[in-house]
């Protein structure tokens, strides 16, 4: 600092230097830039996205699973008020009337309201609990064509009640209540 | 000189804040990569799901009366579009719900709903502008009925399979008129007067049977009473003169006004009798048709009570126009208070309490009096997208059935030109439709022929079929193969001790799959696997119809 007593002379206003350090504001222009970088990457990346995933499939199975479920239920409402449920009948038989379950069944859940029909195939049969024996049995119904293995198939059931005038699951004609089990699938 | 060089400035502090922030954002992204997003697929799925579910599931809202009754002056108050017979019936659709609801109309509120504001408002729902079309397709009677837009390429769908309940219907015919007729409506002199009533015992019909899938119904459902070929009962002109609604509640019988919306048709007419009826009586009518609108009998709160329709029939002399006496249809005595044929002064209690001469024609469960609710079988679709398409204005018919092949065993060399194995004979006796039917009997036996479907699709097989099987593990069955015979498929068996085991003949109507139409070797077959005498099987009135390609 200059002191006149000491000889320096005051000449103007003497400034002092001022350096301005703007190094800082790199920070936050990259900070900026950066983010809208990583943002505008993982927009593109998401949007190009579309694993599909067990979670997409379900609405096609809960489809092929109402009609199915409907059809069964369909099939088991008789017509009029004293008659027997078609389903019932057909599993009342011996062996069951597949003819008639294929013809009645594949009427229903194909059917459409346009023209055309729909291609889905199915397997049926029913499970029931011997008598005398407890154990469990499992007779085919019918087909419309045998499963490949590659089918991705829906299970849909439905309890028969059936009043059989023959031995039936068993060497006993008593009532029984079955498990009808139809796997559809759609080619 | 301060040094800062230890001191973070603030704008790498405001930097660094940004960079963290959009990374942490970005990491916060990375589990929805795992999830496929076809947001809009999925809304349109899930918004016809819960359409069709709204339709096959549920009746609506509001049930009492029930919307399907609404005009539009009170269309506002229809809540919900449904058309299940009731909550606790669900894939059951009632028959007036589908009629109304197909009724559409994009100006005229007094031909139907508004397209597309009613139905989306009432069955769509959101405030989404989507687009829909929903339709029925019956399988049994090969009608399709739809409202909406042309489909696109992609859209979300539902269908549904149902049943379709139809209504009852009573047919009085020429043999219930010859042996209820009489010479006198009244105290014992001719009269030219003859008084006709029939009975809605509501209680019997709500208490014998509960399942509303198979109960008659009357505040539900309309109810159908024909009465045909009265002509035939006498050579005078028949007028009907008026038609009196009474209920019979807690022992008090009252009068019902007819409103106009509910008057007779007769001679087959689609139109009601005007308003100006009875004043001015209907002439020369051969047959009268009764049509109660459920909301009408709603309206009388008959739950518990009993309903009595009472017709007047004049005759007059065709030449004359005088009043002539002779016998005619008839099972009332109707009496005023003082117990004098008085139809126009009718007292209920003196005309139908413990009144003898009084017979009313029961509306009940015996199906020789009313041909009882049957349910047919039928899809509903619902489809919905976004972006109009145009209205689909296409026939609500998938093609008119032409009849393919019919028999009715009538002619006297029946059953010729069928293959015919074991006993099968032309049989006159009953049962029978028209002049005879087939009887197969005693031992296994069958008719088949095969029937080309060649050019024609969408094949149905009907039939009347019936037996009287003594012994158990004997039945009938009803057959087609599409392979000439080589296998079967049945449509139908009767078993000893089935409904249909009584000795009568019963309608049957299937639609077959497509293996059936464009086949030179379709063929039908009707088969019984009896062993013993007396085991009868009777088959008539065979049908096989398809649509033309």
């Amino acid at each position: 600092m200059c002191f006149p007593e000491k000889g320096c002379k005051k000449t103007g206003t003497r400034r002092r230097a001022v350096q301005e350090n703007t190094a800082g504001q790199l920070y936050t222009i990259e900070g900026i830039a950066a983010g809208l970088i990583m943002i505008m990457t993982a927009y593109l990346v998401v949007n190009a996205t579309s694993v599909y995933t067990a979670g997409d499939t379900h609405i096609s199975d809960m489809q092929l699973e109402q009609l199915g479920s409907d059809a069964l239920n369909i099939m088991d409402t008789p017509e009029t008020m004293n008659a027997q449920s078609e389903l019932r009948m057909i599993i009342n038989t011996s062996p069951p009337d597949g003819g008639a379950f294929n013809t009645i069944f594949l009427n229903l859940i194909n059917g459409k309201a346009g023209t055309g029909n729909d291609h889905i195939q199915y397997t049926a049969n029913y499970t029931c609990r011997t008598d005398p024996g407890d154990s469990i049995e499992s007779h085919l119904i019918s087909y419309s064509r045998p499963m490949t293995g590659g089918e991705h198939a829906v299970r849909v059931t439905k309890w028969v009640t059936v009043k059989p005038s023959f031995p039936f699951c068993g060497t006993t004609n008593t009532n029984r209540t079955v498990l009808a089990e139809v796997l559809i699938w759609r080619d | 000189m301060t040094d800062d060089y230890g001191t973070l400035s603030i704008d790498f502090l405001v930097g660094f804040t940004i960079f963290l922030l959009a990374f942490i954002w970005v990491i916060s992204m990375i589990p929805g990569l795992l999830i496929g997003l076809q947001s809009y697929t999925i809304d349109y799925d899930a918004v016809a799901y819960r359409t069709g579910v709204i339709l096959a599931e549920d009746p609506g809202w509001p049930v009492s009366p029930a919307w399907e009754a609404y005009g539009d002056p009170q269309k506002f108050d229809v809540i919900r579009f449904g058309l299940a017979l009731s909550k606790d019936t669900p894939n059951i659709l009632s028959q007036d719900k589908v009629n109304r609801f197909f009724s559409v109309s994009t100006t005229d509120p007094s031909v139907g709903f508004i397209y597309p504001d009613d139905y989306h408002q009432r069955a769509i729902f959101g405030d989404f502008p989507y687009s829909f079309k929903i339709s029925l397709s019956d399988l049994t009677n090969f009608k399709v009925q739809s409202v909406g837009e042309r489909l696109p390429d992609d859209y979300g769908y539902i269908r549904r399979v149902v049943k379709i309940k139809e209504m009852s219907y009573a047919t009085i015919d020429n043999v219930y008129d010859t042996n209820h007729s009489y010479i006198k409506s009244g105290n014992g002199s001719a009269s030219s007067t003859h008084v006709f009533s029939l009975l809605i015992n509501n209680t019997k019909l709500l208490g014998e049977v509960t399942d509303p899938a198979y109960q008659i119904d009357p505040s539900r459902e309309q109810i159908t009473i024909n009465i045909t070929e009265l002509k035939n009962l006498t050579p005078a002109d028949v007028n009907l003169a008026n038609v009196k609604i009474y209920k019979l509640d807690s022992g008090i019988y009252s009068n019902v006004p007819l409103p106009a919306s509910n008057n007779p048709y007769v001679n087959g007419s689609n139109v009601r009798l005007p308003s100006s009826w009875p004043a001015t009586a209907a002439k020369n009518v051969d047959n009268v048709t009764l049509k109660f609108n459920p909301q009408f009998i709603d309206s009388m709160k008959a739950q518990n009570s009993n309903i009595f329709i009472v017709l007047k029939f004049d005759l007059k002399d065709s030449v004359t126009g005088l009043p002539y006496s002779g016998t005619f249809l008839n099972n009332t005595q109707a009496l005023d208070n003082l117990g004098v044929m008085n139809y126009d002064n009718l007292d209920g209690q003196k005309t139908f309490g413990n009144n003898p001469n009084s017979t009313p024609f029961d509306y009940n469960y015996n199906p020789d009096n009313v041909t009882q609710p049957k349910l047919r079988d039928g899809v509903l679709e619902v489809a919905v997208w976004s972006g109009e398409t145009g209205i689909d204005n296409t026939s609500t018919s998938m093609g008119s059935s032409s009849t393919l092949f019919s028999d009715n065993f009538d002619a006297a060399d029946a059953p010729a030109g069928w293959t015919v194995t074991g006993i099968a004979d032309r049989f006159s006796g009953t049962p029978h439709d028209g002049a005879a039917s087939i009887r197969l009997r005693d031992t296994p036996s069958d008719i088949s022929r095969t029937i080309s479907t060649v050019g024609y699709s969408g094949i149905s097989f009907s039939f009347n079929m019936g037996s009287k099987i003594n012994h158990a593990g004997r039945y009938i069955q009803a057959q087609w193969s599409s392979d000439g015979g080589i296998s079967w498929n049945t449509v139908k068996q009767i078993n000893n001790g089935d409904p249909e085991d009584d000795n009568d003949l019963h309608p049957f109507s299937y639609s077959l799959p497509a293996s059936a139409g464009e086949n030179a070797n379709f063929r039908v077959r009707f088969i019984i696997n009896a062993i013993n005498p007396g085991d009868k099987a009777y088959v008539d009135n065979v049908v096989v119809g398809g649509i033309a390609d």
